[in-house]
C-alpha cells in the first residue's frame, strides 16, 4: 500500500468552518474540536454474551466496560454505552496517517457483532465556560453537575436530532456523536446557539 | 408526561413512540393448520380489536429518541401517571418461560 497523504473531510463537511464565529470576545464561550477517529465501531453483544464481552474488553482494551449509560476512556480509546447491550467504541485520533488504523482484539470480536462507523458518525468535543448555557437551548435533559457528571452518557435529542452525549471532564468537556446525515443540521443548531457566547471551531487533529 | 426509561432514566414523552397494547398475545396457530373460523376470529381480534380502558393500561412504548429499547409501560390513561416500566424483552422472556 502506498503512503499517500489522505485529505480527510469531516462527515459534517463545510457546515462547521474552522475559526471564530458569532460574538467577538477574547475567549470563546464555546469551543468545538472536530474529532477525527482512527476507527469507530458500533458493537452489539451476541445473545447472552454481554458479561463475557465486558470481561474480555476490560482485559484487552483496559477499559471499564459500561453496563449503564456511561462513558470510559483509556488513552485515545473510549467507549460509550448506546443502549442495552450496545456500545460505541472509538480509537483515535488518527493523527496524520491512516497507517495506525487499529483492529478489534480477537477476544472482543468473538462476543459482538461489530459494524464500522468511522465515516458514519461525526464526533465532536465541546468545551468552554458557556457550554452548558449553549447546550441548554437544545438538550432536554439536565446537564447540571448535580445530575450529570464526568463519566455519564446519554442518548437524547438536541433540537429534535438524536445524538449520543457524554461528559469527559469537569471543565466541562462533553463529547457528542451525531449521524453523518444529521451532522449539518446539528452544526447549524450549534452555530446559532453558541453565537451569543462566541464560538471557536478547531480541527481536533491539532489538539 | 415523563416516562422513566428503565435504561436511561426519566425523559420527556417526546423521546418515545407509542407502539400499542402490551396485553395482546399473538394467537398460537400451528404452521399448516387449517384456517378455520375460530382461527380467523382469533386473528381478527388480535389485529383489529382493541379495548379503550379508562385507568391503568399496559402499553408498548419505544424510546426512539434515546436507547431504542422497547418498554412495557403501565400508565393511567386518565391521569398519565406511570405506575411501572419494564423492558419489553424481559416481559417477553418471562411470558415465554411460563408457556414452556
Amino acid at each position: 500500500m502506498s503512503e499517500t497523504s489522505t485529505l480527510w473531510r469531516p462527515p459534517l463537511g463545510d457546515a462547521l468552518k474552522i475559526g471564530r464565529h458569532g460574538r467577538r470576545v477574547d475567549r470563546a464561550g464555546v469551543t468545538v474540536d472536530i474529532v477525527r477517529p482512527a476507527r469507530a465501531w458500533s458493537l452489539v453483544a451476541r445473545r447472552g454474551a454481554a458479561d463475557a464481552l465486558a470481561i474480555a474488553a476490560e482485559q484487552e482494551l483496559g477499559l471499564p466496560w459500561p453496563k449503564a449509560p456511561r462513558y470510559a476512556a483509556r488513552g485515545s480509546t473510549f467507549v460509550v454505552w448506546t443502549g442495552p447491550d450496545r456500545w460505541l467504541l472509538v480509537e483515535g485520533p488518527a493523527g496524520m496517517s491512516d497507517s495506525v488504523r487499529a483492529t478489534l482484539p480477537a477476544g472482543v470480536t468473538s462476543h459482538v457483532y461489530a459494524t464500522d462507523q468511522t465515516d458514519a458518525l461525526q464526533i465532536l468535543h465541546l468545551s468552554g465556560p458557556r457550554l452548558r448555557d449553549a447546550l441548554a437551548k437544545g438538550v432536554t435533559i439536565d446537564l447540571h453537575p448535580r445530575s450529570f457528571a464526568p463519566g455519564n452518557a446519554a442518548i437524547t435529542q438536541v433540537s429534535h436530532l438524536t445524538v449520543n452525549l457524554w461528559q469527559i471532564s469537569d471543565d466541562p468537556i462533553f463529547g457528542v456523536a451525531v449521524a453523518r446525515s444529521l451532522a449539518g443540521s446539528f452544526a447549524s443548531w450549534l452555530t446559532a446557539s453558541a453565537a451569543e457566547f462566541g464560538l471557536e471551531v478547531r480541527d481536533g487533529a491539532d489538539i | 408526561m415523563r416516562i422513566p426509561c428503565c435504561y436511561c432514566g426519566a425523559r420527556g414523552h417526546e423521546e418515545f413512540t407509542y407502539l400499542g397494547d402490551a396485553t395482546l398475545a399473538r394467537p398460537s396457530t400451528e404452521i399448516g393448520a387449517p384456517a378455520d373460523d375460530a382461527t380467523a376470529a382469533a386473528w381478527h381480534d388480535y389485529v383489529y380489536v382493541r379495548d379503550n380502558p379508562s385507568g391503568r393500561h399496559r402499553e408498548l412504548w419505544q424510546h426512539t429518541g434515546g436507547c431504542r429499547a422497547w418498554l412495557v409501560v403501565t400508565r393511567d390513561t386518565r391521569t398519565h401517571e406511570i405506575h411501572g416500566v419494564e423492558a419489553a424483552r424481559d416481559v417477553a422472556l418471562a411470558r415465554e418461560a411460563t408457556h414452556e
